[in-house]
């Protein structure tokens, strides 16, 4: 074993006269572990969050949206993607429109026309209750309206587009109808304002423009989405592309903003631990003063002393954050795979806190500590080396 | 000649007022010789060992220890002088606490890198001190005597060509001085171990073979 590491390890941790340094050593190391521990707590769950989200708003909007007019888009779909197996289509028609029931003031809503007999198949609605038969000719809407309607399933409601008018002087297009199912996403507004309605009802409603507005994709494997994306940007140049991360590119930015201000702020916890690392450096090189003194005297150079107080650093940093790292590992293992800490689902969007890891993340904690740890070493150990050995060795103990 | 200082003066500033220790103090050693320096506390004998030792730097004079002008030397290659040629020896025992006897005594040998053959040699100077039983105690298992043992088996365990030995008796009692006294007799004797020693007591100055007083800064010959 090298000589520093040698001493610093029965300096740190070993031996009959290291009381008091071992016991601010602990403490130190007690910091470290909090602060590790609660960066990897705070990263992964706002790791699951983000993940949940991620997969309500894939959910509600497939994994590509393609956008062009009618003709593209059915040129498309019947050269490009019947050769494609593993890519689901679902057509679609959106539109704002107003829904009420009757003698009720109406709402202001989206309408979603799709092929509501494949709705729950291609998109992950989270259906809370449904007639049973969506495949008719009723419509699917978010619990919160629901609500606000006050309406159940298989009451009746009527549809309205303001805009698209038979004539100058007509009513708006207004269809009757009932509701099959009710949805609760509980993300984003979509339980307050999106009605699907199948297709067939949404090619009645919308007169003003006729067609399809596009087209969501879904990918049995989402790794060929990007090459897809290419091909048909390539072959379609009408042809608009957006993924569902680009359709709510605002949501996701902040997500991303918040998450890294999140690992700002709680890197200021181990920035904290560290600067009690310094603190118990610097008094562990004052209770061993007289020590380091003797070390010089003997033959020791100054850079062994600083080596010293380093790896002391570094041994106190890594077990810390190691501990911190392991308990908090545990604690993640066991909430992703066992579910042991509930949320009250009607204030959050679901019943368990979330929480998932990364590699990079578990990479990306000891990295921040040992940054920090090195830079209080290195502040402890210069003022080490400043130790006189003829005024440490006249020290009486 | 193991250690020749020229001229060496040293004075220390209280204030505006300039206090002299040493003034061009002259001092030859040669192998195998025993150095007592005695004065009473306060008169440079500490100051004289440390500037002899490499601890310390006079403010004028020169210090050559065998043959190495210690003035040309910087921090790393002092170190490494003390290391491998001076062996000290305080009035406190200035064990680490932290490691048993045995652990204490080869530190110097694992800073020059030379443990596994110095091993053997940290045995047999135990036994020579009579300590082979006490060697995996720690310090504070061990008593004052014991201690200033070990600290002296440290001091040698490199087979340095100086020991400077700074009032080792002065925190022992009168019976374990005594037997300090004749360990270190023995030492220069049995292994010709050149030491400068300084103390306060005529007695145990009557160890060397050349008895100094240090009075007014400068070594006056007994």
């Amino acid at each position: 074993m090298k000589l520093s590491t040698y001493i610093a390890k029965r300096f740190l941790l070993g031996g009959k006269g290291s009381g008091v340094s071992k016991f601010t050593g602990w403490i130190a190391i007690i910091g470290m572990a909090v602060g590790s521990f609660a960066l990897v707590l705070s990263m992964a769950v706002l790791n699951g969050f983000e993940q949940r989200v991620t997969e309500k708003i894939r959910g509600f909007e497939g994994d590509l949206r393609l956008s062009a007019d009618e003709k593209t888009l059915t040129e498309c779909s019947s050269n490009y993607f019947t050769k494609r197996t593993t890519i689901e289509t679902m057509p679609f028609i959106e539109r704002k429109g107003l829904i009420h029931r009757t003698g009720e003031p109406p709402k202001l809503v989206t309408f979603k026309a799709v092929e509501i007999n494949r709705l729950a198949e291609f998109y992950t609605v989270n259906m809370e209750s449904a007639s049973g038969d969506v495949s008719s000719d009723a419509v699917v809407i978010g619990r919160l309206l629901a609500n606000r309607l006050d309406v159940h399933i298989g009451d009746a409601v009527m549809l309205m587009s303001p805009i698209d008018q038979p004539s100058v002087f007509g009513l708006p297009r207004r269809i009757q109808t009932t509701v099959a199912g009710i949805f609760s996403a509980n993300v984003l507004d979509y339980d307050d304002r999106l009605v699907f309605i199948p297709l067939k009802i949404g090619e009645k409603l919308f007169t003003r423009k006729r067609g399809v507005d596009g087209i969501d994709l879904r990918f049995d494997n989402i790794s060929t989405m990007e090459i897809t994306r290419l091909e048909l940007n390539a072959n379609y140049p009408n042809i608009t592309t957006r993924s569902w991360d680009k359709i709510h590119e605002g949501l996701f930015q902040a997500m991303k903003m918040e998450r890294v201000g999140a690992i700002a702020v709680l890197s200021l916890i181990i920035l904290v631990a560290s600067f009690n690392l310094t603190s118990t450096l610097v008094l562990i090189t004052v209770q061993k003063i007289r020590q380091i003194g003797i070390l010089r005297t003997i033959g020791a150079t100054s850079s062994t002393i600083r080596s010293i107080l380093i790896k002391q650093g570094f041994m106190i940093g890594s077990i810390g954050v190691s501990i911190g790292l392991v308990l908090s590992l545990l604690i993640v293992g066991t909430q992703y795979y066992f579910n042991v800490l509930p949320l009250p689902e009607d204030v959050y969007f679901m019943d368990t806190l979330p929480m998932i890891l990364t590699p990079v993340d578990v990479i990306l904690v000891p990295m921040i500590a040992i940054l920090l740890i090195s830079l209080s070493s290195i502040l402890a150990a210069k003022r080490a080396v400043l130790i006189l050995p003829k005024d440490a060795v006249h020290i009486e103990k | 000649m193991i250690l020749d200082a020229k001229n060496i003066s040293k004075s220390f500033r209280n204030g505006s007022r300039e206090l002299p220790v040493l003034k061009n103090l002259d001092l030859e050693i040669d192998k195998g010789e025993i150095v007592t320096i005695m004065g009473p506390s306060g008169s440079g004998k500490s100051t004289l060992l440390n500037i002899l030792g490499t601890l310390d730097t006079a403010d004028s004079g020169t210090i050559i220890v065998r043959g190495q002008n210690v003035d040309s030397l910087d921090d790393e290659s002092l170190s490494k002088l003390r290391n491998n040629h001076i062996g000290f020896v305080f009035q406190f025992h200035h064990l680490l606490p932290e490691f048993t006897a045995i652990e204490n005594v080869l530190i110097p040998a694992r800073i020059l890198g030379n443990l596994s053959s110095a091993e053997k040699h940290a045995h047999e100077l135990f036994e020579y001190v009579e300590l082979t039983d006490r060697m995996n105690h720690y310090p504070s298992q061990l008593s004052g005597g014991e201690r200033l043992r070990v600290a002296v088996l440290r001091a040698l365990i490199n087979r340095p060509s100086l020991i400077l030995a700074d009032e080792p008796t002065g925190n022992l009692d009168k019976r374990n001085a005594e037997k300090l006294l004749v360990l270190f007799n023995n030492i220069c004797h049995d292994f010709q171990q050149t030491m400068v020693l300084t103390t306060h007591d005529e007695h145990v100055a009557t160890l060397g073979n050349m008895q100094f007083v240090l009075e007014s800064g400068k070594l006056i010959l007994q």
